[in-house]
């Protein structure tokens, strides 16, 4: 990549977001279409969306065939929404609130704060429960990664033994449907805020869980439902400083018993220079919510400072490993 | 390397973050700070004024995609692509990452300008660009160094293509300070050389030279036997292209040539690394002031609207082409 496609790849993450918003991939899905008939069912200027599809037919998103007429890519086609691996819902997420707050990184590198407190005038989570479309964004995102992820991490860790489990932060439910549905002596309990777990019951009952799977409203800094015997938290702790963090995993480890066990999934990056794509998410995390991505030692004094002893590190094949803790 | 799809678009993704990493560095002056070898991450800290556990995991985003390197002991130094960041080198990019500051609010409306078909800036600033720059000095001035940038490229190129030593007069239209017009006289002992703009500056070449200011939807000065558009008729419309062509039209000499420097699109923008700077540099004109890269056939019916003949296309060694045209017989 040329140092100008690094320094203008901006413009390329909002045509990407343009065009996932607008859900034109989906339009596509049985063929091209030339970009007069496409502006006219979405309702856009059709001059400004043909250079907007020339750009990324550029950058191989999609293909211009004569005429102006567009067709998906393998590339494009993972903007669509009802796909496997489908990227829509994260391309959306990333284009709206955390595109903002990159706008004010700045203030992060003057005061260490999250850049988007300062843009958003408070903290992501917050903003999230007091803006439910912003909120809908964020947890179709994610269950769009931990669709991904909860394969690898079925595939991965031995769940035989747990009799019940507890997702703690688990948005829409994706990860205990996916254990639940391996493991069909297992019951689960699926604990987000309250706005969060309305959308999960519906998943879970789609799944055809709902008998095994109970949903649970709460706030992980206040209270966890007590006494499973594994507890899970997926793409949680990233999203908090260790301040944060410890206070969350306190609550845990207060409504476990001695011996049970803790599982975080996190991407562990390696304590040394080596150049990788995950030290970007680090800076995501910086920059939109003021956590952070941690390496192996940072979580085992995280975890041995809430009385948890790690036990195992398991590396999934998604970037994410398994991080085993049994409460002391 | 080809990477899988969901990398590859995972990073397009992402390069926004990508691009505003680079603008910190480039803000705190870090480039510059490493141009005699490796620093520590306190001396880094130190010397910008950042907060260093942040500044630290920046430098390491930065270490991710190329531009520096960390060494032992949380120390840095710049990678040789890194060292086009610095300000003291020749073919420095510093003034484009730090005029990235100026869009990247603009492009956040992007779908705004895709729904309407008007400028993302100016529905994001409440005026229109150049308005914009007219009442911020600090942004003028980062424009036309990475403006300045641009045309050092792009004038090497043109002066290398292009005989200019046939004519009389020159007349830079919109030339803004003058980088194009003083590079074509230093070649051309015997040119005259006329820079017309709004209020811009320059300096040297006093006996050659003159400067005009002015508006060219108004006029354009007079007598020239050749004329200069270069990246001016990209930032504007069809109309408002027609009427800045229509004014040089009428000042040149009956036989007077125009040129028109500007990038020219191919007719369809396939897959290819040759074209993302063509297609993405039309949408930045889009979402910045409302103008527009333009195909071939696209330049011919504007020239022909505004009385024009286009005689010939010069591709350079830059992106841009040389278009040459005179006025048409009728």
């Amino acid at each position: 990549m040329t140092l100008r496609q690094m320094f203008t790849g901006y413009w390329v993450s909002q045509s990407i977001y343009a065009v996932a918003k607008l859900g034109v991939a989906d339009l596509l899905r049985d063929g091209p279409q030339d970009v007069e008939q496409l502006a006219r069912t979405l309702r856009v200027d059709q001059g400004a969306l043909y250079r907007m599809m020339r750009a990324l037919a550029s950058h191989g998103l999609f293909a211009e065939d004569h005429d102006h007429r567009f067709r998906l890519t393998p590339l494009g086609g993972l903007l669509q929404t009802d796909v496997p691996g489908s990227m829509r819902a994260m391309a959306i997420w990333n284009g709206e609130l955390p595109y903002r707050a990159w706008g004010s990184v700045m203030h992060t590198m003057e005061t260490g704060q999250p850049a988007l407190k300062h843009a958003l005038g408070m903290r992501l989570f917050d903003y999230l429960s007091q803006h439910p479309e912003s909120r809908r964004v964020f947890d179709e995102a994610m269950t769009g990664l931990s669709m991904q992820v909860s394969q690898a991490v079925v595939s991965a860790y031995d769940f035989s033994g747990v009799r019940r489990i507890v997702d703690v932060g688990g948005g829409e439910g994706t990860l205990v449907a996916s254990i639940l549905a391996a493991h069909d002596q297992m019951e689960g309990i699926l604990f987000d805020l309250p706005p969060a777990v309305e959308n999960a019951r519906k998943q879970i009952e789609r799944a055809g869980l709902a008998s095994r799977c109970e949903v649970a409203g709460g706030d992980f800094f206040e209270q966890v439902p007590a006494g499973a015997d594994c507890y899970i938290l997926a793409s949680v702790i990233h999203d908090w400083d260790d301040e944060h963090s410890l206070r969350i995993l306190k609550q845990c480890r207060r409504s476990m018993d001695h011996g049970k066990r803790l599982l975080l999934v996190e991407c562990v990056i390696p304590d040394s220079s080596e150049p990788l794509f995950s030290k970007l998410l680090d800076l995501q995390m910086l920059v939109v919510t003021g956590g952070r991505e941690r390496t192996e030692t940072q979580f085992r004094d995280l975890l041995n400072a809430a009385e948890f002893r790690v036990s195992r590190v398991i590396q999934t094949t998604a970037p994410e490993c398994v991080i085993e803790g049994v409460a002391i | 390397m080809e990477l899988p799809p969901q990398l590859a678009l995972a990073r397009m993704m992402s390069g926004y973050a990508v691009s505003q990493l680079i603008y910190v560095a480039a803000k705190l002056g870090i480039p510059d700070l490493l141009k005699d070898g490796p620093l520590t991450i306190d001396k880094l800290a130190a010397g910008t004024n950042a907060h260093q556990a942040s500044l630290l995991r920046v430098l390491r985003g930065l270490a991710a995609v190329g531009l520096f390197k960390e060494s032992s002991g949380k120390s840095f130094e710049l990678t040789p692509l890194g060292q086009y960041l610095r300000t003291d080198v020749p073919e420095s990019v510093a003034p484009m990452a730090l005029f990235s500051q100026d869009s990247y609010a603009a492009w956040g409306d992007l779908l705004y300008a895709v729904e309407t078909g008007e400028p993302a800036f100016t529905h994001v600033f409440g005026m229109h660009r150049y308005q914009y720059l007219e009442q911020h000095p600090d942004a003028a001035a980062r424009f036309n160094a990475a403006m300045a940038l641009l045309s050092a490229q792009l004038r090497r190129a043109v002066v290398a293509t292009y005989d200019f030593s046939r004519f009389k007069t020159a007349v830079d239209v919109g030339g803004g300070q003058g980088g194009l017009l003083i590079e074509i006289l230093r070649a051309n002992p015997a040119v005259h050389g006329i820079l017309f703009d709004t209020a811009s500056v320059a300096n040297g070449l006093a006996e050659q030279f003159e400067v005009v200011a002015g508006n060219f939807f108004d006029s354009v000065p007079s007598g020239g036997d050749l004329y200069l558009l270069a990246h001016v008729i990209h930032n504007w419309n069809d109309d408002d292209s027609t009427r800045i062509l229509r004014n040089c039209r009428d000042a040149m000499t009956d036989d007077g040539t125009l040129l028109i420097i500007e990038m020219i699109m191919p007719d369809e923008c396939g897959p290819s690394p040759a074209n993302y700077p063509l297609a993405m540099t039309d949408l930045q004109m889009f979402v910045m002031t409302g103008g527009r890269e333009r195909t071939e056939a696209e330049f011919r019916a504007l020239l022909e609207s505004a009385g024009f003949e286009l005689k010939r296309i010069i591709r350079t060694q830059a992106l841009e082409s040389i278009i040459e045209c005179t006025r048409s017989r009728s």
